[in-house]
């Protein structure tokens, strides 16, 4: 009986033992990602004697308090983000380069180029006038040129941040890859520790913080498996199953608008995460601004160009289709304001004509070759006739002119960014809900582990009274004999 | 729902990472003093804005460019008084000329030499310029609008500028439509006031009677197409000075416009930054009571 007293209180000691343990060690653990709480499982020896008296206590296991359904629902949330977190990120970067409003950007330049012509139609024969508008225009093509080369490197940064062009070994690509790598190995170690009957609370926790760093690159759903491993899913496409791991790679690129993430067997994954976000930026939205610009470039240069072309100079230069140029006039015609590029005497419109546009070197080197007078002015004679100067005065007011497309562009920056950032905040605040949810279930409480560990002293301190009495009885015992 | 240090830390940190951020655009706001710090503060607002500030930016311009068309139309209308005064004042000289029996040769040589006499007023009248431009030459670079023979070297176009008055204003009128000559069909007044000369030094008598009657017709067409001419500047003087008024207007409109979805309301803002102010030292002080307080600090 007396031994019976000391082999309960021995059990005791270890199952306090093993709860101040796991208090300590959920307590070290307080803020380790992915670390769900652990909780020490006991019950009680089953009596074997007629008299029913119990026969102490045992520890059953300890096991992690885990939430399937609230890892789900915070996997989600962070897959969404990420590719919101991404997304505002990005557009924060583009909207720098569109600094609106302001006295010096884009739209400024152009009012400055309007009002300097509009200075030249009152004195369109003044050096100086010419000279400012030249000026003007430059820097208008200089600051298209300087934009699109800002959205540009910002497209190229995002791509080598994926990891480059059909690459598959660095930036997010090679994150990606090595988690899923983790992951499928994790699987192997989780279903053999199982199968071997060891702890596995340590491995699963690891398998969580990388299949939650994975959720938030890439977007993916997880399915737990009888045998302990989980397979991951991006769409309906496996990336893991078992310890199977598929290795992602890049596919296309970005001046096709079709960059893409595929399995090595080209399956291509859908949008989803921090990578989704990225390619959307890269393939569509950054050439979609680009292309706008291109379209103010397009609208400058052509407006300008053909009053140009139909003008005449104050020194009696007709452009070639005005009627001045007309046969008999068999001279020097004017030159386009804008063309392609430095080396180039004509315009082309396209989608990246914003990357090039430029003045015409021939009007840098002799301002006074811009069209002021009418087109029927008489070749030859000197005019201040200020017909096509006061049209051209007029275009930044035209429906369909370049501030009219700088607006709409700058509008839809602003409106994509400030949506960006609004998606940003609303998923911001599911995540943080979803994971509080989760947290909630599996995070550690200090209090509540001190409570544990109160309580597994305690315990611990009347089962050391018990093998003390229970001694003290078996020496009285012996005493007595 | 039960509370753990790491859902505890997270919300309280991303609680004051969000006050944070509401101050820090504030602080942006007052510091700038514009709501519209980036084109995501306000899309519309900020579209808005550019269209205004174009259409401000024109305006601007048409009324720098009205004071060019003043300039002109000050010249212009006081070459125009003055060429219609002197026109008159040879009117009046001719009328003696016509008076039948009291001239001498010595008289009309007299008043020829007085005739003679403003053709260099009316030709420094007919040359002015403004800058190095002259005003009644019409669009024509030339040096001299009327030569010293009094021939017309301008062309029959008026110089305008857009001074924002829906097309542009003409802010003088070419030399031939005041002072004759070149295709306007009227006689140059150098060339009338010649053979009121002419005549009037052939002395009296029935031939140069009937040439000075002659020139009287000529001189009251060139007087009332002087008198014309000087109208229509008075007219585009009242059009530029309308364009000006308007273009103030509309100005003022527009920068209140553009300072109503811009400006920052100090007497919103500055109330608004303080109370968030209060609650986010509310929010620290929350954090550094709340996080610190366990059970384990009153285990002995």
């Amino acid at each position: 009986m007396s031994d019976l007293s000391l082999q309960i209180a021995a059990s005791a000691v270890a199952a306090d033992q093993a709860q101040l343990d796991t208090a300590a060690n959920n307590l070290a653990n307080v803020s380790t990602p992915g670390y769900a709480q652990q909780v020490v499982n006991l019950t009680d020896f089953t009596p074997s004697t007629s008299q029913g008296v119990g026969e102490g206590v045992q520890i059953q296991s300890v096991t992690q308090s885990t939430s399937a359904l609230d890892e789900q629902q915070n996997l989600i949330a962070q897959g969404q983000l990420g590719s919101a977190n991404e997304s505002a990120q990005i557009l924060g970067l583009v909207q720098n380069s569109f600094p609106e409003p302001s006295s010096t950007a884009l739209q400024s330049q152009l009012s400055t180029l309007w009002s300097d012509i509009s200075n030249l139609a009152t004195q369109p024969n003044s050096a100086s006038a010419q000279q400012q508008v030249v000026q003007d225009a430059s820097n208008v093509a200089n600051t298209l040129n300087g934009t699109y080369g800002q959205l540009s490197s910002i497209s190229q940064q995002l791509v080598n941040n994926l990891g480059g062009i059909g690459s598959s070994s660095s930036g997010y690509m090679a994150q990606a890859n090595q988690l899923i790598g983790e992951i499928a190995n994790l699987n192997g170690s989780i279903v053999a520790a199982q199968n071997g009957g060891q702890d596995i609370n340590a491995l699963s926790d690891q398998r969580r913080a990388d299949i939650s760093s994975l959720g938030s690159l890439l977007g993916i759903r997880t399915v737990s498996e009888v045998n302990g491993s989980v397979t991951i899913l991006s769409g309906g496409i496996q990336l893991v199953s078992g310890t199977n791991a598929v290795k992602l790679q890049t596919t296309g690129q970005p001046a096709t608008a079709n960059l893409a993430v595929e399995t090595a067997a080209g399956n291509v994954l859908p949008s989803g995460g921090k990578i989704g976000a990225l390619l959307q930026a890269v393939n569509t939205t950054i050439p979609g601004y680009q292309s706008q610009l291109s379209n103010v470039a397009d609208s400058l240069a052509t407006n300008l160009n053909n009053l140009q072309s139909q003008g005449v100079s104050s020194a009696g230069v007709p452009g070639p289709t005005s009627a001045a140029a007309a046969p008999p006039y068999a001279g020097t015609t004017l030159p386009s304001i804008f063309v392609d590029n430095s080396s180039s005497t004509t315009y082309t419109t396209g989608s990246s004509s914003a990357a090039s546009i430029a003045i015409n070197p021939q009007l840098l080197a002799n301002p006074a070759l811009i069209a002021t007078a009418s087109g029927t002015s008489a070749a030859g004679v000197a005019t201040i006739d200020p017909t096509t100067a006061q049209a051209m005065a007029n275009i930044g007011q035209l429906s369909t002119g370049p501030n009219t497309i700088y607006q709409s562009l700058v509008a839809s920056v602003g409106n994509d960014t400030a949506q960006a950032n609004n998606t940003q905040t609303t998923t911001q605040a599911m995540a943080n809900s979803t994971s509080a949810q989760l947290l909630s279930v599996e995070g550690v409480s200090t209090n509540e582990q001190t409570v544990n560990m109160l309580s597994a002293q305690q315990a611990y301190q009347a089962s050391a009274a018990i093998i003390n009495s229970t001694t003290t009885v078996l020496n009285a015992l012996l005493a007595a004999v | 729902m039960r509370i753990t240090d790491l859902s505890l830390t997270t919300q309280l940190s991303n609680s004051l990472q969000s006050q944070e951020q509401t101050i820090n655009t504030l602080d942006n706001q007052l510091a700038s003093g514009t709501t519209l710090l980036t084109p995501s503060s306000n899309p519309i607002a900020v579209s808005n804005v550019l269209g205004y500030q174009n259409q401000l930016s024109q305006i601007n311009s048409q009324q720098a460019n009205v004071t060019t068309a003043q300039s002109w139309l000050g010249l212009a209308n006081s070459a125009a008084t003055q060429t219609v005064s002197t026109m008159q004042q040879i009117r009046t000289i001719l009328l003696q000329a016509l008076n039948v029996g009291v001239n001498n040769s010595q008289t009309y040589n007299s008043m020829a030499q007085q005739i003679q006499g403003t053709t260099q007023q009316l030709l420094g009248l007919a040359n002015t310029s403004y800058g190095q431009t002259q005003i009644f030459a019409g669009t024509a670079l030339v040096n001299q609008a009327f030569s010293s023979s009094g021939t017309y070297n301008g062309n029959s176009t008026p110089f305008t500028v857009d001074v924002g008055s829906g097309s542009p204003v003409a802010v003088s009128v070419p030399g031939d439509q005041l002072f004759g000559g070149g295709t306007s069909g009227v006689q140059s007044i150098f060339t009338t006031i010649k053979n009121i000369v002419t005549n009037l030094q052939a002395g009296p008598g029935s031939a140069s009677y009937s040439g000075l009657q002659a020139d009287m017709t000529a001189l009251n067409t060139n007087l009332s197409q002087a008198e014309i001419a000087a109208d229509t500047i008075g007219e585009s003087t009242q059009q530029v000075n309308a364009a000006s008024t308007s273009n103030q207007n509309t100005s003022t409109e527009l920068q209140t416009a553009i300072s109503n979805l811009a400006a920052v309301n100090i007497a919103n803002v500055s109330p608004t930054l303080q109370a968030d102010m209060t609650s986010y030292q509310a929010a620290l002080y929350a954090v550094s009571k709340a996080v610190p307080e366990t059970l384990a600090q009153f285990i002995n």
